[in-house]
């Protein structure tokens, strides 16, 4: 499908590179083999290598790249079903699998919708309404459930603030995003809880952040 | 969609599907998706494509029965 270009040699390199230390030092290199099949699709969604495809071939990678997600979701899913009806307990974990794919899907597809501050206010609320339920499901009505559920209503208000403050909100977001990576980041180890709240919160924060300020910035040149 | 690009290659210089491609920078399957109606083309592609062949989008291209909703 593709000319032998600049791109296939850098793959080919870390396919090889991964293959080898993978093959001699650790089998955990094997895994940047995957980085090197998944670099050309990369550098062309992020814009990176539009010279190196034409529009047909990214319109191919697009839709290859969505019918690969539903795939993988649809792979977990039966591998949690299976898990769990072998009395397995493995279900938090394709739980977030599947979040983590969905979440990332949602928030890349709704910033490139173009309109930046009403994106940025349905994420923060989305996410917002989204922890404050999830603490409420948890603890049931109580002052721990409204302590529990407080990041998620200062998101929202946060959120809404947007609406009339976009730059507020925008260095309000940031703070808060900075926060919840230093709480949850690698500093505290890299667990599996940890790397999921800093995918499914932090980056929709660093996201929305984004979006109001890039929001802004195009009113005002307007 | 219905498409002359096939007739317009040919009256254009005899040009084969590669040496079309390669002047406006695209695939070869990308040309032969054209010409086949399986690929929907961009404006960009279809001013670019009209343009290297001395003609007009209109007469590269035309709506079928079919297209109208």
């Amino acid at each position: 499908m593709f000319k032998w270009d600049k791109i296939s040699w850098i793959a080919s390199g870390i396919f090889l590179a991964g293959l080898l230390l993978g093959a001699f030092v650790n089998e955990l290199f094997l895994y940047l083999m995957v980085g090197g099949f998944l670099l050309r699709s990369t550098l062309l969604a992020f814009g990176v290598a539009k010279i190196y495809a034409d529009e047909r071939q990214m319109q191919i990678q697009y839709h290859s790249g969505n019918i690969a997600l539903t795939v993988l979701v649809v792979a977990i899913i039966i591998f949690a079903v299976k898990a769990g009806l072998s009395g397995k307990q493995a279900f938090d974990e394709y739980a977030m699998l599947v979040t983590i794919a969905l979440v990332a899907k949602g928030v890349v597809g709704l910033v490139m919708i173009g309109d930046y501050r009403a994106v940025a206010v349905r994420i923060t609320v989305i996410a917002g309404v989204a922890i404050t339920l999830f603490a409420s499901l948890s603890h049931g009505f109580s002052l721990g459930t409204l302590m529990e559920a407080s990041p998620g209503l200062l998101i929202i208000i946060v959120g809404l603030l947007g609406i009339k403050r976009p730059m507020i909100s925008a260095a309000l977001l940031a703070i808060i995003g900075l926060a919840t990576f230093i709480f949850f980041g690698p500093g505290g180890g890299l667990t599996e809880t940890r790397i999921f709240m800093g995918i499914i919160l932090s980056l929709p924060l660093f996201v929305t952040a984004f979006c109001f300020y890039k929001g802004a910035r195009i009113e005002k040149k307007n | 969609m219905k498409t002359n690009l096939r007739k317009y290659r040919f009256e254009g210089g005899d040009l084969s599907q590669q040496q079309l491609a390669d002047m406006i920078k695209v695939s070869r399957q990308t040309i032969v998706a054209i010409e086949r109606g399986d690929y929907n083309l961009s404006v960009k592609l279809a001013l670019l494509l009209a343009r290297k062949l001395n003609t007009t989008v209109d007469e590269l291209f035309q709506l079928e029965e079919k297209d109208y909703v």
